[in-house]
């Protein structure tokens, strides 16, 4: 008599852990998943500021300046040229 | 007979137990660490995390040089889904010129079936990388260096460049220097993965925190290391040098300027480590001159009104003959006149004033004799001789048969500049890890020359430049305190006048001078002289840097 409810009660014991271990090891699977992303958009974020900082500093080095303002001198000599014809 | 079945079945059973219990036994105990090793392989995984390099900036904090990451394409032909005809176009689409760079390699790997795997040497940057995700397409991460400036101040930073380890570690100037501060440390993840391989964070993982390299703030001036190698590559291809060095240092505390070094065949990639400027030795000429003049003042050996009654003939020295460069004699000559003409027979009797014990006694207090000690790799150490017969002193007193670097020379001639006050020459400001600012140490300052010697030797060489023959070159704004310098090289022991190095050194303005600067070329065809040749270049520096400081 005394078995039915001792085995009853393992059995729901059982169900309980079950349920508990899915939703606890989907609970670290998703948080290890959201880790991994951000870890991967942390990366990205980093190449994506060294590709900004890269831009940036080329466009704004002494070579660059340097290179425009030979582009420049040569824009005002056609325009000379053009007034003269 | 059940008495006896059951017997047969607790024997067997308990045979059974003991074979179990000695088999786990076997699992647990005898092998257990070996597979818990094994067992931990497989369920962890160490994960290497690179720190970043330090970056190296100017002293406008403008980065010389920047990190960036690009990719390494492979093709692994079995798991191309398309053709690789159509692959390699839908690369060209994103890398244009891509079939220009590999025109062989790709024709042989057509052309071969049996190569299944080829890497090229085409880096894509993250975009393109994106744009490429297919089969068969494989990418590998590489760090470079990016050099925003080009090829400026290349000497300066040096390069990075794998070791036999495969490591990438620093070859050559600040790269090298200060490789340590650098690299940075490398961290470690122990954690559990999952089947995919993705790290499982939990209480068991372990790490070790990486941590970036630290940034280097040069005192480098970009403008003026600009108009340095400008104005020096103008001068190399004008005289028909075969090289030239210009170093410009901040008087008080030693800092570098601008350092460049460069030559007629200059290549357009970073690939040379050398720095001639501290790795170069020259003999110095008459550049040297006013090192001799200030430790006869200092010692006082000779005054201020010495006048050569000797120097209406040529230094007879056995049978050596000390002559002028121009071959004029200069009789009665003021100190002030023996530096503006550049008289070598005047110097050498200034020097058999000073003596021997007191020239090697300043010559190694200026650090001549020892390396610098600048924060750059690569410094040569200059040699001295042990035997000084009185010819080889003559010689010294207008700068032949001594040899020094470029760094050496500027760090002894700085000593005028900065009031007699020895300070080493040195590149790296401070350094920044995170948020933290950490100064470069401070080096020792020594006192050499009294505030009476400045004085007066920079008299002298306020007279020389506003008398000499350079004046015609200086600005009438400028005050300038140089001296120019013609040394012969030497060719199988014997000097030449085929051969020269021409130089030019001084400080600007003479009192509380903004900075020294020394100028030479190496092997001008167009005209021996460091007076019309390195003069030229070093007042048109010196007017552009009168701007920029």
């Amino acid at each position: 008599m005394l078995n039915k409810p001792f085995f009853l009660l393992l059995f729901l014991l059982i169900i309980c852990q079950v349920i508990f271990s899915f939703y606890y090891s989907s609970e670290i699977v998703s948080q290890n998943n959201l880790i991994n992303q951000n870890q991967l958009d942390l990366q990205s974020l980093k190449i994506t500021n060294q590709e900004l900082e890269k831009q940036f500093t080329s466009l704004t080095s002494l070579n660059q300046i340097q290179t425009l303002v030979t582009q420049k001198n040569y824009i005002n000599l056609k325009e000379t040229l053009n007034l003269q014809n | 007979m059940i008495n006896q079945r059951s017997k047969i079945l607790s024997i067997a059973l308990t045979f059974c137990f003991i074979l179990v219990s000695s088999r786990l036994f076997y699992w647990q105990i005898i092998k257990g660490p070996e597979l818990r090793e094994k067992a931990q392989s497989q369920a962890y995984k160490l994960e290497k995390i690179i720190p970043e390099r330090g970056k190296i900036y100017s002293s406008d904090n403008f980065p010389l040089v920047l990190n960036q990451t690009i990719y390494q394409l492979s093709i692994y032909k079995p798991n191309l889904k398309n053709t690789l005809d159509e692959a390699i176009d839908k690369i060209e689409q994103n890398y244009p010129d891509f079939k220009l760079e590999n025109n062989i390699a790709i024709d042989k790997f057509k052309n071969n079936p049996n190569q299944k795997w080829i890497t090229f040497n085409s880096f894509f940057s993250d975009n393109q990388k994106k744009q490429l995700e297919i089969p068969g397409l494989e990418f590998e991460k590489i760090s470079k260096r990016y050099y925003p400036e080009n090829l400026m101040a290349k000497d300066v930073l040096g390069i990075i460049s794998k070791n036999y380890q495969g490591s990438q570690i620093g070859y050559g100037g600040l790269e090298a220097f200060y490789q340590k501060q650098l690299k940075g440390k490398t961290g470690f993840v122990w954690a559990p993965q999952d089947a995919t391989g993705k790290t499982i964070l939990n209480k068991k993982s372990w790490n070790s925190e990486s941590v970036n390299g630290r940034n280097i703030f040069t005192s480098i001036n970009r403008s003026a290391q600009f108009y340095v190698e400008k104005l020096l590559q103008e001068g190399i291809d004008k005289y028909s040098a075969d090289s030239g060095s210009i170093t410009i240092m901040e008087p008080k505390s030693g800092a570098i300027i601008a350092m460049a070094s460069l030559s007629s065949t200059s290549s357009a990639t970073i690939s040379s480590i050398r720095n001639p400027a501290i790795s170069d030795l020259f003999e110095p000429g008459s550049i040297f001159k006013p090192i001799i003049v200030s430790m006869a003042l200092d010692t006082k050996s000779i005054n201020t009104d010495y006048t050569c009654t000797q120097c209406n003939r040529p230094n007879v020295i056995g049978k050596y003959f000390i002559s002028n460069w121009d071959n004029e004699l200069h009789p009665n000559s003021s100190l002030q006149d023996i530096i503006k003409n550049s008289d070598n027979i005047g110097m050498s009797h200034i020097i058999s004033e000073l003596g021997i014990k007191n020239f090697l006694n300043y010559y190694q207090k200026l650090g001549l004799s020892q390396k610098t000690g600048i924060d750059l790799q690569g410094e040569a150490k200059p040699s001295l001789k042990t035997e000084w017969p009185e010819i080889d002193l003559a010689t010294a007193s207008f700068g032949q048969g001594i040899v020094v670097t470029q760094i050496n020379m500027l760090q002894a001639f700085n000593t005028i500049a900065n009031n007699g006050v020895l300070v080493k020459p040195k590149v790296v400001d401070y350094f920044t890890e995170g948020d933290k600012i950490i100064k470069n140490k401070n080096q020792t300052e020594t006192k050499i020359f009294s505030d009476q010697t400045i004085k007066d030797i920079k008299s002298i060489l306020k007279y020389a430049v506003e008398n000499g023959v350079v004046s015609q070159f200086k600005p009438k704004n400028l005050e300038v305190c140089a001296k120019s310098g013609t040394a012969q090289i030497a060719i199988d022991g014997e000097y030449t006048d085929s051969k020269t190095i021409a130089s030019y050194i001084g400080f600007s303005p003479c009192i509380d001078p903004k900075f020294t600067m020394i100028v030479t070329i190496n092997n001008p065809k167009t005209s021996p002289w460091g007076s019309s040749t390195a003069a030229p270049i070093w007042y048109e520096l010196a007017s552009k840097l009168n701007d920029l400081l």
